[in-house]
């Protein structure tokens, strides 16, 4: 029997398979390529990423060095979970861990928006993000962030499908 | 394979199926595992390429020193970033009287941090549109072609809480420029003062000079 509507945190939510299988590959690979791409931007310039996170003006002046250590964390951070998420190895956790960042930069674009700041994401550099949305942070950008939120929440809950690393784990424990 | 263990078996970990407790093995855990590994390395990599985030004003050389300063021609300045430097002579950050005098003096160069869809319209006449987002990769930003590193520059952008300015400030400075000064009040205020305004099209927005 295999369970596939399960959300529950520590659930058996059981591998898709069919058209389930190639969805849920085409999102892992959709949100890891998207995530690798942003991760390897900043690192090639994080001095051009810390000056974006500094514009947001979330961490206080006397913390900057937060801000320099943020520049380095953030993308590595993205670097592995996509690479995990586009191989399919450990794929909810890592899907967990990208929910997590998601959720951080809903809230970072939110609050940039709320207080009316005028601020350049630095997401992806010079280039547009998936949503293709230019110039200061505003409703395209919020509305990619959750899009990316719910991609990868949505892997919480379904797992990597069967064509992943995972899947390839349990056929041999 | 019963329904029991085949579920057992697609869990997370498998670890129930083995009969062990292993809480490093859980959905938790595992993300916590990966955090905690970006972070190891991201710590590692921020202290083998240091970020800088605020202008050395140590490195800049001011404007004046030693001669006939505009600033003598100027108000006093009230400095937000508390400028210490000595009658006669410009610090890191000088006001709107300042800039326009050394403006007048001929005395440096004037960049625009500001997006060029917006110095086109309207900027400081000779002024050079020089933006950070010019500054990344590998390539030399145009402007840094026409402009003389050991002349004093003067940077601005929106005033307020604009960031563009002091940003390109520190690149100029990364860059080997040799006398760096912010407009703190930036260009509303030179508006507003009614200075003269240049406009220039969009497809020629780089360039400057006077």
């Amino acid at each position: 029997m295999t369970t596939r509507t399960c959300c529950a945190v520590g659930g058996r939510a059981g591998p898709a398979t069919g058209f389930g299988a190639v969805a849920l590959l085409a999102l892992r690979v959709f949100l890891g390529g998207v995530l690798l791409f942003a991760a390897a931007v900043k690192l090639r310039d994080p001095q051009q990423f810390a000056f974006a996170i500094n514009a947001y003006q979330l961490i206080p002046p006397e913390a900057k060095h937060l801000v320099s250590i943020g520049a380095f964390v953030v993308p590595w951070l993205e670097l592995l979970v996509g690479l995990m998420l586009v191989l399919g190895l450990w794929c909810r956790s890592a899907a967990l861990a990208a929910s997590c960042l998601m959720g951080l930069f809903v809230y970072a674009v939110w609050s940039v928006i709320a207080r009316d700041l005028n601020v350049t994401c630095g997401c992806f550099g010079k280039l547009k993000g998936p949503f293709g949305c230019e110039g200061p942070i505003g409703a395209c950008k919020l509305a990619e962030n959750a899009t990316l939120l719910a991609a990868s929440l949505t892997l919480v809950c379904f797992g990597s499908g069967r064509i992943a690393v995972d899947a390839l784990l349990r056929r041999n424990a | 394979m019963p329904p029991s263990a085949e579920a057992a078996a697609e869990s997370i970990d498998g670890c129930a199926a083995r009969g062990f407790r292993c809480p490093l093995g859980s959905l938790f855990g595992r993300a916590l595992i990966v955090v905690a590994i970006a972070g190891l390395i991201g710590v590692a990599d921020s202290a083998r390429r240091p970020i800088q985030l605020t202008l050395n004003p140590n490195v800049s050389v001011p404007v004046g020193a030693g001669q006939a300063s505009p600033r003598a021609a100027a108000a006093p300045a009230a400095d937000p970033h508390g400028d210490d430097s000595p009658p006669g002579v410009l610090g890191p950050y000088v006001d709107l009287l300042q800039a326009k005098a050394v403006y007048d003096s001929l005395e440096a160069d004037f960049i625009d941090a500001r997006e060029p869809a917006q110095f086109g319209p309207g900027h400081i006449p000779g002024a050079y549109n020089l933006t950070q987002a010019d500054f990344t990769g590998r390539t030399t930003p145009e402007a840094l072609e026409f402009l003389d590193r050991s002349r004093p520059v003067v940077i601005y952008c929106d005033g307020g809480d604009c960031h563009a300015s002091e940003n390109v400030a520190i690149l100029l400075q990364q860059a080997g420029f040799s006398s760096i000064h912010i407009m703190t009040v930036g260009f509303p205020a030179w508006v507003e003062a009614g200075y003269e305004v240049e406009s220039r099209p969009e497809d020629d927005a780089t360039g400057g000079g006077r």
